[in-house]
């Protein structure tokens, strides 16, 4: 005899082949699988019939249930019968809710079979493809989009536009000042080190002012509003179509383009130059304060010595750079967010996926225009 | 099968609760007992207040006064892990479902088994079978939520709130967004699960088929005085209430009678 407090397991061997459980106190879901192991110990090896009383249980659950299902799976793969002899009402209960063939029947396996290297490859590269004329074809909808919205201006969604210009631009000034100011800083600190030793502490100032304006500034402003615009574009759009709000628009007879993407990616082509131009300015303070206070440089010094280093041209290849990286930014956002699937983990995929495409995108395409500057 | 008798013995007991919204009062002096054993059902119409007064008999919602009692514990004074272990003995069946689209049917019951319970996988992957073939979904186990049709999911949801076979089952709408027949089988495997378990259940629902095959004994809450304005079997309010208001919900007439038709809610009831 059994007891660990919560039930009694007793034997009482019958006629031939016949074994005869009983069973007394509660079967609960924390204790089944004790009971279970304890049970099938106690039945000989070649037992035909086994006969269970559970006239003594006083609680029942569906860890009990358990208990019987499992029993009586084993038993039938052994080719022997379980037989419930005494219930409770409790029991009876229970028995009559599930449906006792299905659970016998062995689970089904999950469907199909791991795919070879070839076949996945090839899936792969489908999926890129895919995805590619997916991004050709939205990126050919948003500049029809901003055609239309320039050759019609009072059909635009200014409303939208403007709250999305606060949103991407102005909200995001504190993280790119803060940035910018840091990379100034930097760039000068470290500058400063190697050149003090050749004495040309002074061309500090050419190398933070060029860097700066050229690289750092629309670089940095542009990787910054991928993770914040690109990213809530992506997640805004994505909600909208998991909610299935993208299909109500698209049945009112809307351009989704018209309504969803355009403001987006208007805002931040007009909000994204502005950043840089602020990135730009507090990058030069950051290197600023290092030269006069690390340097001992006189700040009107410093700053003629950049008026000579900079021309315009440095300036505006810049802002040329961070127009096309705010539509870069906007459009793959807009695009992964009308790629969501359905649920909650789609949003979050799609707004990772955002983040990730667009930051490639950044740096593929700024690698290109240092090429196409270096030739013009 | 064994009809359990309703105990006498209250389950759930609320005393003078008061919701608020901030400045907005949505329930005003709500007093209610629901016994072991009972199927309970709370009606209304839209906006009267029915899904606040389920989210504060489940602890998602602390009540601006008042008391509620689960299961012999006060909810309203228990601190966070009282709470929690309130929790675990009563189930929850939301509006929409509210299985984690993440997950495999199967996972999103073992989760809740895995988590609470040190059950060999075996073991739980039985359990999670039982569980499914109680609400006839035996099978279903490696399928995403997503494949599932509405009928499924709510399906899938009551048997998810059953896995740690808890006391009481709470459910908001369970025919929200169904087809009659759909909406009636779902009906009938609560009445099933409550004589066959002995499980309290308790129901949010304005459906009124849903209504009469599932409730002992309702009470209805009006949006207007936010208050109880009728208690008992629905068939005696259909049939015998005075309140015009209660007249015209159970026997789904036009509220022109009663004067304006209240629809001030906030959140869908």
């Amino acid at each position: 005899m059994e007891n660990d407090g919560s039930y009694e397991l007793s034997t009482r061997a019958g006629a031939e082949n016949t074994v005869t459980l009983v069973v007394r106190g509660r079967i609960e879901i924390s204790n089944a699988q004790k009971l279970l192991s304890e049970i099938e110990g106690q039945i000989p090896s070649h037992t035909g019939h086994v006969v269970l009383d559970l006239s003594g249980v006083d609680y029942f659950d569906s860890g009990g249930g358990a208990v019987l299902v499992g029993l009586r799976q084993r038993l039938r793969t052994a080719g022997a019968e379980l037989q419930i002899a005494q219930t409770t009402p409790a029991i009876d209960g229970f028995l009559n809710l599930v449906d006792q063939e299905a659970l016998l029947q062995t689970p089904s396996p999950p469907a199909g079979v791991p795919a070879g290297f070839t076949v996945r490859v090839g899936e792969a590269g489908l999926v890129l493809l895919d995805d590619l004329r997916a991004l050709v074809v939205f990126t050919g909808e948003v500049m029809l989009g901003l055609v239309t919205a320039l050759r019609h201006p009072r059909r635009m969604r200014w409303r939208e536009t403007w709250l999305y210009m606060e949103r991407t631009g102005l909200d995001g000034v504190p993280i790119v000042a803060l940035i910018s100011f840091l990379m100034g800083l930097i760039t000068a600190f470290q500058a400063a080190v190697q050149l003090t030793q050749f004495g040309a502490d002074i061309y500090v100032a050419n190398l933070v002012g060029l860097s700066i304006v050229r690289e750092l500034g629309p670089l940095m402003t542009a990787i910054i509003a991928a993770g914040r615009s690109g990213a809530a574009f992506a997640a805004e759009i994505g909600t909208m179509k998991v909610s299935e709000e993208v299909d109500a628009l698209t049945t009112m007879g809307f351009d989704r383009t018209r309504f969803l993407v355009t403001p987006k990616v208007l805002a931040l082509i007009l909000m994204l130059p502005c950043l840089t131009v602020c990135a730009d300015v507090i990058g030069i303070f950051g290197g600023l304060t290092v030269a006069v206070l690390g340097l001992d440089l006189p700040a009107q010094v410093y700053l003629r010595q950049m008026q000579l280093a900079l021309t315009i041209w440095d300036v505006v290849s810049g802002l040329i750079k961070s127009v096309a990286f705010a539509v870069l930014i906007a459009g793959v956002g807009c695009l992964r967010g009308f790629q969501a699937g359905v649920g909650a983990e789609s949003v979050g995929r799609i707004t990772t996926s955002a983040i990730v495409a667009g930051l490639f995108l950044i740096i593929v395409t700024d690698a290109i225009f240092t090429v196409l500057f270096h030739y013009w | 099968m064994p009809e359990q008798a309703v105990d006498s013995a209250p389950v759930i007991e609320v005393q003078h609760l008061v919701a608020r919204y901030g400045e907005r009062t949505v329930l005003d002096d709500i007093s209610l007992l629901v016994r072991r054993g009972e199927r309970f059902v709370i009606v209304g119409g839209s906006g009267c207040g029915k899904t606040t007064l389920l989210r504060h008999l489940i602890g998602l919602q602390r009540p601006a006064a008042g008391r509620v009692i689960v299961d012999g514990e006060d909810i309203t004074q228990a601190d966070e892990d009282q709470l929690r272990r309130l929790q675990r003995r009563i189930g929850v069946t939301f509006q929409g479902g509210a299985l984690f689209g993440s997950l495999t049917l199967g996972e999103n019951i073992a989760l809740l088994l895995e988590e609470y319970t040190t059950l060999p996988a075996s073991m739980i992957e039985l359990l999670v079978r039982i569980k499914l073939s109680m609400v006839k979904l035996a099978g279903f186990e490696g399928f995403a939520i997503a494949e599932l049709s509405g009928g499924m999911k709510k399906r899938a949801a009551l048997a998810r709130a059953m896995a740690l076979d808890p006391g009481i089952l709470f459910f908001d709408e369970p025919s929200a967004g169904l087809d009659p027949v759909t909406s009636a089988e779902l009906d009938e495997l609560i009445v099933q699960i409550n004589r066959s378990l002995g499980t309290t259940v308790v129901v949010v629902s304005h459906e009124l088929p849903s209504i009469f095959t599932i409730a002992d004994r309702v009470i209805m809450l009006d949006g207007d005085t936010r208050q109880v304005i009728a208690e008992g079997p629905p068939r005696d309010l259909r049939d015998h209430s005075s309140d015009p208001r209660v007249h015209a919900f159970f026997n789904r007439k036009p509220s022109a009678a009663i004067g304006r038709r209240t629809d001030n809610g906030h959140r869908s009831t």
